[in-house]
């Protein structure tokens, strides 16, 4: 490929950003996020998923609840996300933070590039050349990761010195088929935190390097990563298996004992009622049963956790000759632990009022949903990588308007 | 002058265990200039500074605050000449010498540093006796010596200290200070993990 035709390939590319996290994926290219779980299983026989289609009776026919990625290494169709609720066998690919399939990560990959693909086609902005922006997790080490993409570069199709993917995907609600190829270009790959430190950096930093502190909370695991000079202080970032699973989990079995260990919530039951505030469960025979003491009590047992670490890790910092100008804490788990963190930082610094406020940073109020803030930042990143190419200024600004999820 | 400088960093660093701090390069480019600004500076006034600098390091690792920043103040002080600007700052400059003639005081007892501690001594009881001997005077009567008496008595806190010394204030918001690099300039130097496809 020549220099010009790269140069103006590039120029063509949309940017996307993307991270495989234990719980959900995410996606985000120009204002649309995409999230979908992390699960991919068994599809239907080619009967029971005609049977399925008669009998079922939601309304929601839209891809991303219903969708299946044909698999070229099984040669069989795999739902995807939501659609999994069909599924026999499912296969939450990641696990403790860590891709624990390749094959069903991959199709993840191509899921959350087709959703997008259709998305942007419905909006007059159809995608054609992706270069990716990338989060990788602390644990994996460039290495890993670099298999994976190691991988996803065999299944490629190349045509003219271009690199093509090609995806088959099926809205198994509606019985339609539809196959598209994205050429895929580059992939830039930072740790997952990084990604919302971007968002800051192209937004309330403006461009200005400050040493930010990213605390992520995540279902399964949360992650520390500080940045120090714009770079990952990698010595010290870590990602730790407790997250709202873990607060979830242990509530689940206080419920289970103080009901002579007859019945046993779901923690999913309880998880689902934690965006609404909604701290009452009905246990079967016993009444209602309200966990606010217990989910307070846990928030700050995991809080103290966190900020006990972090806090270590500012003596270390400090040590080197270091100091954090921000904490940024993100993730899914941030609306339950920020305030807990947010004081225990306080106190630990001995910081009160304005001075605590300006110092610990709460996406939401910059306006940026604490979920999508690395994959909005993987965007960026993405975006920086073909400016610097086209020795071009690059365009901060980022406006989200659309959030698709495959849960209704 | 430049031996001087290291002669200083290796002895805080024996004494302090904080080797990582003084070898810091933009510490050393600190003292570098300091000590070529002030060529009179002997190794006594090196040590005073890394000495200071070790405490804010402690005080702003309590704090979370940048020490570089602060010990910039501090040279900054220095070099306009307000290192006494205050009787705090006198007091607390006594009371460090008092303490590093105690230390060398210890097992040797020598008669000239036992006359040092008495005059050290005796400066800071008359800077202490400072407030309480004007509002004395003050008593006679009139407006403006009690305005006097009653601005004295409000610095009678800086006479009578009764926690450790304190060094320069920490900026309350070091972020604002900093001189701040620039992400354009930074990302072409270091570049991320790239896989071209």
């Amino acid at each position: 490929m020549s220099e010009a035709n790269s140069q103006s390939d590039l120029k063509e590319c949309t940017t996307i950003g993307g991270e495989l996290g234990t719980s959900s994926c995410k996606f985000c290219c120009d204002d649309t996020v995409l999230i979908f779980s992390s699960v991919v299983g068994d599809a239907l026989s080619d009967k029971m998923e005609e049977s399925w289609r008669l009998m079922n009776r939601s309304k929601d026919v839209r891809w991303v609840r219903n969708l299946a990625i044909f698999d070229e290494n099984r040669n069989s169709w795999r739902y995807v996300g939501a659609m999994t609720r069909n599924s026999d066998k499912v296969n939450w690919f990641t696990d403790q933070g860590l891709i624990r399939d390749y094959d069903d990560a991959f199709l993840a990959t191509k899921a959350g590039l087709l959703l997008l693909a259709l998305e942007m086609e419905k909006k007059g902005r159809p995608i054609k050349k992706v270069g990716l922006g990338f989060g990788i997790t602390v644990r994996h080490g460039e290495s890993i990761i670099e298999k994976f993409f190691a991988y996803i570069k065999e299944k490629l199709v190349e045509r003219d010195g271009k690199k093509f993917l090609k995806i088959v995907a099926k809205n198994v609600a509606l019985a339609e088929t539809r196959e598209i190829e994205i050429e895929l270009m580059f992939c830039v790959m930072q740790y997952q935190a990084y990604g919302a430190y971007m968002t800051l950096l192209f937004s309330k930093y403006n461009m200005n390097i400050y040493n930010t502190y990213v605390i992520d909370i995540g279902h399964g695991t949360w992650i520390k990563l500080p940045i120090i000079d714009n770079e990952a202080e990698i010595n010290l970032s870590d990602s730790v298996t407790a997250g709202i699973h873990t607060i979830t989990k242990n509530i689940s079995r206080i419920i289970f004992e103080s009901s002579e260990q007859k019945f046993k919530i779901p923690e999913q039951r309880i998880m689902e009622k934690l965006p609404f505030k909604d701290y009452k469960i009905e246990v079967p025979g016993v009444g209602i049963y309200d966990f606010s003491k217990f989910l307070t009590h846990e928030c700050q047992m995991m809080a103290r956790s966190i900020v006990q670490q972090v806090s270590n890790d500012i003596s270390i910092l400090s040590q080197k000759g270091h100091s954090i100008d921000y904490y940024l804490i993100i993730g899914g788990g941030s609306h339950l632990l920020f305030d807990t963190i947010k004081s225990e930082v306080g106190n630990y610094f001995g910081w009160q009022g304005d001075m605590l406020e300006q110092k610990v940073i709460n996406p939401q109020t910059i306006g940026i949903d604490p979920r999508y803030m690395n994959c909005i930042g993987f965007m960026l990143l993405a975006r920086d990588h073909v400016a610097v190419e086209l020795e071009a200024e690059v365009d901060p600004s980022f406006n989200i308007k659309e959030i698709i999820q495959d849960t209704a | 002058m430049e031996g001087a400088v290291s002669e200083a960093v290796s002895e805080a660093t024996n004494t302090e265990g904080l080797y990582y701090l003084v070898v810091d390069q933009e510490l050393k480019d600190l003292l570098g200039s300091f000590v070529k600004c002030h060529p009179e500076a002997s190794k006594a006034v090196l040590k005073l500074i890394l000495k200071m600098y070790m405490k804010l390091v402690q005080k702003s690792k309590r704090k979370g605050k940048d020490p570089l920043v602060a010990f910039q103040n501090l040279i900054e002080t220095f070099i306009t000449g307000r290192l006494y600007e205050t009787t705090r700052d006198k007091i607390d400059y006594l009371d460090f010498l008092l303490e590093e003639r105690n230390d060398k005081l210890n097992g040797i007892g020598e008669s000239t540093i036992i006359a040092e501690i008495r005059e050290i001594k005796s400066i800071i009881r008359e800077i202490r006796n400072l407030p309480s001997s004007s509002a004395t005077t003050g008593s006679i009567g009139s407006a403006a010596t009690a305005a006097a008496a009653a601005s004295s008595v409000r610095n009678l806190d800086n006479f009578y200290p009764t926690d450790a010394a304190q060094l320069v204030e920490l900026q309350a918001d070091s972020t604002t200070t900093k001189k701040r690099k620039n992400f354009k300039e930074l990302r072409r130097e270091k570049s991320n993990k790239i896989i071209k496809f």
